[in-house]
């Protein structure tokens, strides 16, 4: 190997990793650094530029895409290090979650391991995915300065609440229990096939569903009384979390414990809706958990 | 730059020497150099400085616009040769103010005395 050749194949590697405007004259100046670092060495060494020299200057001076990054100006963030964490930690959970939920069906026989992974298994990359393309969409539009996010003081009293908007949900709270409480009397009076596809399952009626009237109760006098008060107390803090494990607690319940409705594809669609649903409580749980955490405390007194 | 990893002291010793390596490098460009001789002027006066990071700077300034630079084919390879252009010598007499003034503060600072 002629040791000239030798760093014209490295540049060129180089190159090819560069931008084109700019490929050859960097590759014109690289090279004649490096014949120049050479014939330093062999200066020093007092002997001439063999092969094993010129290896090791080019080992010394890096991949070809590690001096290719040196001429690249710093790219686009697209996840910012203080949300790498979060960013990775949601992935993993979205996924795991999907995997969870669609693992049992190959314990049961009715799907097998090649044929989980290959549809759901897979199939849960897609969380991910749609993760990186709101990252970039969000990274896109920090660069074009249309969105910055600035903070602002609304959580120096968390506890403190916007009166109108609870009363708003509250009324909607309201209506959408009623409608649920009514539908076993609703649904033979609806038209076409829905008395069908909607009919609930008699077993559950009489054994498993009443336990969400206490339950729906409670969270509405705890709401109202947050109402009368103008401000979420530490005993309506507390209450708030019993009230919400309770409530994933009956969910997880009557997903596992037998049909709801009394046709299966409204039933395996009901399913998934309480799962997602016993899912968004228990990750609201856990943040706002995670948050009673974070306080300003006083540090331990040293001696 | 295993030492460097190992030891807090030495990669807070090449954060200090990156910070001012610009302005290094602009001190040694009043007269035309090439890239290789600025790194062995630079080494000479106690500021070496790899050649891996040494020519993307030069570019980077270069396409900032406080260098210019010029191809040369004399005895050897093609050498690019830089220089500081006027911008360059104002951006140079900026960064020579600035320093000395931070070496004031902080060798008040470093004798106690920093009010």
């Amino acid at each position: 190997m002629n040791p000239n050749d030798v760093i014209e194949a490295y540049v060129i590697d180089v190159m090819r990793r560069l931008p084109a405007g700019e490929r050859n004259e960097i590759g014109l100046e690289l090279r004649g650094l490096l014949a120049e670092m050479l014939a330093g060495r062999a200066d020093e060494a007092g002997r001439t530029a063999d092969d094993a020299m010129v290896l090791a200057l080019l080992r010394d001076f890096g991949t070809p895409a590690e001096v290719a990054a040196r001429y690249r100006p710093p790219g686009m963030v697209i996840i910012p290090p203080e949300q790498t964490r979060g960013f990775t930690l949601l992935a993993l959970i979205g996924l795991l979650l999907q995997w969870a939920l669609s693992l049992p069906h190959v314990f049961d026989g009715s799907l097998s391991p090649a044929g989980w992974w290959l549809g759901p298994g897979l199939g849960a990359f897609w969380w991910p995915g749609f993760m990186v393309m709101f990252t970039l969409l969000a990274a896109w539009l920090r660069r074009r300065g249309w969105f910055t996010p600035r903070w602002r003081p609304q959580s120096v009293d968390p506890e403190r609440i916007h009166r109108g908007a609870l009363a708003f949900g509250l009324a909607w709270f309201v209506i959408g229990a009623a409608v649920v409480v009514s539908l076993p009397w609703l649904v033979p009076h609806l038209p076409g096939a829905l008395p069908r596809v909607l009919a609930l399952d008699p077993d559950f009626l009489r054994l498993r569903a009443w336990p969400v009237l206490p339950l729906w109760a409670g969270s509405f006098a705890l709401l109202a009384m947050v109402l009368v008060q103008g401000r979420w107390s530490p005993l309506a803090r507390k209450l708030e979390i019993v009230s919400s494990a309770a409530f994933v607690a009956l969910l997880v319940w009557w997903i596992a414990a037998g049909r709801m409705f009394l046709a299966t594809p409204t039933d395996h669609a009901a399913r998934g809706v309480l799962a997602l649903i016993a899912v968004f409580i228990v990750v609201d749980l856990v943040v706002r958990l995670h948050r009673r955490r974070t306080r300003i405390r006083l540090p331990a007194p040293t001696r | 730059m295993v030492e460097a990893r190992d030891n807090p002291g030495s990669k807070l010793e090449l954060e200090l020497r990156r910070g001012v390596l610009v302005l290094a490098v602009l001190s040694q460009l009043r007269e035309f150099q090439y890239g290789y001789s600025l790194r062995q002027a630079l080494a000479q006066r106690g500021m070496p400085i790899e050649e891996g990071t040494l020519y993307p700077l030069l570019r980077r300034l270069e396409s900032q616009g406080v260098l210019a630079s010029e191809w040369r084919i004399e005895e050897g390879p093609p050498r690019r040769y830089y220089r500081l252009n006027d911008a360059g010598e104002a951006m140079l007499a900026e960064l020579t103010a600035f320093w000395q003034s931070l070496v004031g503060t902080m060798g008040g600072l470093l004798q106690g005395d920093g009010k």
